[in-house]
């Protein structure tokens, strides 16, 4: 068995993103995995990560002013009327 | 490649899918309705990422959802339909910005983006390459911040602040974070609707992603 380098906090940070997206390879991903056990301060950042996605995720507002609303029946209406 | 390959994933099931495609076809103003309230903030807010006001993007979803409706019959299900009403949003928004003379094609932006040096964090904030034991680790590791009721911004001026950090960002990576973290798109989606590559993507999200956190630790843990 090869041991994995080690990877610093540095790049973690940088590699962080790929890791929640699924698309490190099978190593790299080891190597995170060794270095998320090992590290709290990086654990903790992962974590503030997944705290800023919440909060983004927070400002998804799925209101459609009644205005817009009335425009798009319009918009709707005549494209009944144009296809008829 | 990746990027090319049309995403079957609109959030929706197929079946369910195929029966609004259905009653749109056949003039049901309920489907509509109900397509519009289900897509349009979203649309809205990736509009405003092309364009300079919010009148101009409500005007671009406007023109998106006729042009929806005008392409109904041609619409296959190669893509989700929610990838193709994104696609159709981002070819009207490109127009409307060109007419606006504001707009970079979005692969110039994106290109612009990707070709600037970027770290996730202050490079300063990690020891020293040389460093006998912690080379490249933390020196100083991020700041607990506290998002309780008693933190020192309350929930909603947390929000806003998210909410400007995004509007701060450059185009290509507001663009991508809106659509996947705010709009909940998945990497293929955004990747056919903005002709992105899978890695490029990710590239843009993690620049997004690494500032609004910068952003959040400054103000939350200062």
């Amino acid at each position: 068995m090869t041991t994995l380098p080690e990877m610093p906090c540095a790049e973690f940070v940088e590699r962080v993103t790929d890791h929640l997206e699924g698309a490190l390879s099978i190593e790299d991903e080891q190597r995170l995995q060794d270095h998320l056990a090992a590290c709290a301060k990086c654990a903790h950042y992962l974590q503030q990560l997944r705290d800023t996605l919440e909060l983004t995720g927070e400002l998804r507002e799925d209101d459609v002013t009644p205005e817009m609303r009335g425009e798009l029946r319009d918009v709707f209406a005549r494209w009944r009327a144009e296809r008829s | 490649m990746s990027a090319l390959r049309p995403a079957r994933d609109g959030g929706e099931p197929d079946g369910s899918e195929r029966r609004l495609l259905d009653q749109l076809r056949s003039g049901d103003e309920r489907a509509f309705d109900r397509l519009v309230s289900l897509h349009s903030p979203g649309l809205l807010r990736v509009a405003r990422t092309f364009v300079s006001t919010q009148a101009v993007a409500e005007e671009v979803v406007q023109e998106t959802w006729l042009g929806v409706l005008r392409g109904i019959d041609r619409f296959e299900g190669r893509s989700s339909l929610r990838t193709w009403i994104y696609r159709i949003l981002t070819n009207r928004a490109r127009t409307r910005g060109v007419v606006e003379h504001r707009t970079v094609p979005f692969a110039t932006l994106a290109a612009r983006e990707l070709g600037e040096g970027f770290t996730a964090v202050d490079p300063e904030r990690f020891l020293p390459a040389d460093h006998d034991r912690w080379p490249h680790h933390w020196a100083a590791p991020p700041r607990r911040w506290d998002t309780s009721p008693e933190a020192a911004l309350s929930h909603a001026e947390t929000l806003r602040l998210v909410q400007t950090e995004i509007a701060a960002l450059p185009p290509a990576q507001r663009a991508v974070l809106t659509m996947r973290d705010l709009e909940g798109l998945d990497s293929d989606e955004v990747c056919a609707i903005l002709e992105l590559t899978a890695g490029n993507q990710r590239v843009l999200l993690h620049r997004g992603r690494s500032k609004i956190r910068s952003a959040l630790e400054a103000h939350l843990a200062p």
